[in-house]
């Protein structure tokens, strides 16, 4: 090896970074070579001037101190204890037993109201036979209501007003037989009727809308329903 | 990296807070130490040392105990570093702190200590970004070729030629230190 060569190595060298055959072949040259050994002595002085000064620094207090704060903040007084961790566990899964068991009791209980609520709001007008159901149930109900409506307002000393008709028939009775008086839900039952959509009356609002259109004589004056009821035996 | 360090780590992750302080302890030299170097403003220092270490106890879950932090933690605040060039004018403004180890001298060695080291200081900061990560890494760190070039993200290759570069430059500006 040369000087110039080897000279070109020489700072690997002393940061002990040439291995295999070049670095003992620079280590040969430099038991043999003055000029070479003086350059790799400035050279080592020079990495120990870098590694003295260029050194790891602490940061100022004040700056510790306010990134100790933010890692206290950053963790909850719960969590920053043992025990508070248990605890929080022990409530997570408190938390998580009570509503998996009240999951399970949601689909595994009897409701023995749903099935009969779905069958009231969802009438299947698609038959004649259908048809003669329903309107027997609308007769039914209309009677009912015949009923509600003419029942007298009694005033209740014990109560001090004069007590609601029904607790079905109040405000909104009223205000549906105003609505069909005005023909709207006689054209909502048409409209519905048209559809074959009349089994997706649900709720008792819309059955209340429905059978007070009945009530009225007005739902069967028009539309397909009245036709249908017109074929009736 | 000690297996306490992976212990510190497990209980730092279950949020205890003496364990995220123990991290701190450990490596706050470290990244306050390349914070200094790469940047000159003080603000920029003392922001991304915070910034680093609340970042660390966020992605701590994803972080392998047995790895240690120590490789996140440098990756971490060279990016916030480099981040930092790409965004904010420099500003050359010296960052003088307590250092890790003070050297014993005498008045007159002091004096001539903190010459050297203001002269080195102006030196380092008129390096290119990425030449002066490297020669932070490999000096202030000792980290060898490889490891500076794992941390880096470049080749070995790289990390030697910009060493070379970098060495050339400090040396024309601190020969009479030497």
């Amino acid at each position: 090896m040369q000087c110039d060569e080897v000279q070109d190595f020489l700072e690997d060298y002393v940061a002990e970074e040439l291995g295999g055959e070049v670095g003992k072949g620079v280590a040969r040259h430099l038991q043999s070579c003055a000029a070479c050994r003086s350059a790799l002595l400035r050279l080592t002085a020079e990495q120990h001037f870098f590694k003295n000064h260029i050194r790891p620094e602490l940061p100022p207090a004040e700056l510790r101190r306010r990134l100790e704060k933010a890692l206290l903040a950053s963790t909850s007084p719960f969590r920053r204890s043992v025990r508070g961790r248990r605890l929080v566990r022990v409530a997570a899964a408190l938390l998580v037993a009570v509503g998996l068991v009240l999951l399970v009791r949601a689909f595994r209980t009897p409701r023995p109201q749903r099935p009969a609520r779905a069958r009231e709001g969802q009438m299947s007008v698609r038959t004649d036979q259908d048809l003669e159901r329903l309107l027997a149930e609308i007769k039914a109900l209309a009677a009912e209501i015949d009923a509600f409506a003419s029942q007298p307002a009694v005033w209740d000393d014990q109560m001090g007003r004069f007590p609601r008709l029904t607790p079905e028939l109040s405000k909104s009775h009223r205000h549906l037989v105003q609505q069909a008086r005005e023909g709207l839900a006689a054209q909502q039952l048409a409209v519905a009727s048209q559809r074959n959509a009349v089994g997706d009356i649900a709720g008792s609002r819309a059955r209340r809308e429905f059978v007070t259109a009945c009530l009225f004589d007005t739902a069967v004056g028009s539309g397909s329903l009245s036709n249908r009821e017109r074929s009736k035996p | 990296m000690s297996i306490d360090e992976a212990e510190i780590i497990r209980r730092a992750r279950r949020g205890d807070a003496r364990a995220r302080l123990g991290l701190v302890d450990m490596y706050q030299a470290m990244v306050f130490g390349i914070a200094g170097h790469m940047l000159n403003r003080r603000e920029d220092v003392e922001e991304v040392f915070q910034t680093v270490f609340l970042r660390l106890f966020e992605h701590l879950d994803a972080i392998d105990p047995d790895r240690g932090v120590g490789g996140w933690l440098r990756r971490t605040v060279l990016n916030e570093c480099f981040r930092r060039f790409e965004t904010r004018s420099r500003r050359l403004e010296p960052v003088a702190y307590q250092e890790l180890a003070s050297p014993q001298a005498s008045p007159d060695g002091l004096v001539k200590e903190q010459e050297a080291r203001r002269a080195l200081r102006r030196a380092i900061d008129a390096l290119p970004p990425h030449e002066r990560a490297t020669v932070v890494l490999h000096y202030m760190e000792g980290l060898a070729y490889a490891d500076v070039a794992e941390a880096l993200g470049v080749s070995v290759e790289t990390v030697r030629s910009r060493l070379k570069r970098a060495r050339a430059q400090l040396r024309k500006r601190l020969q009479k230190y030497f």
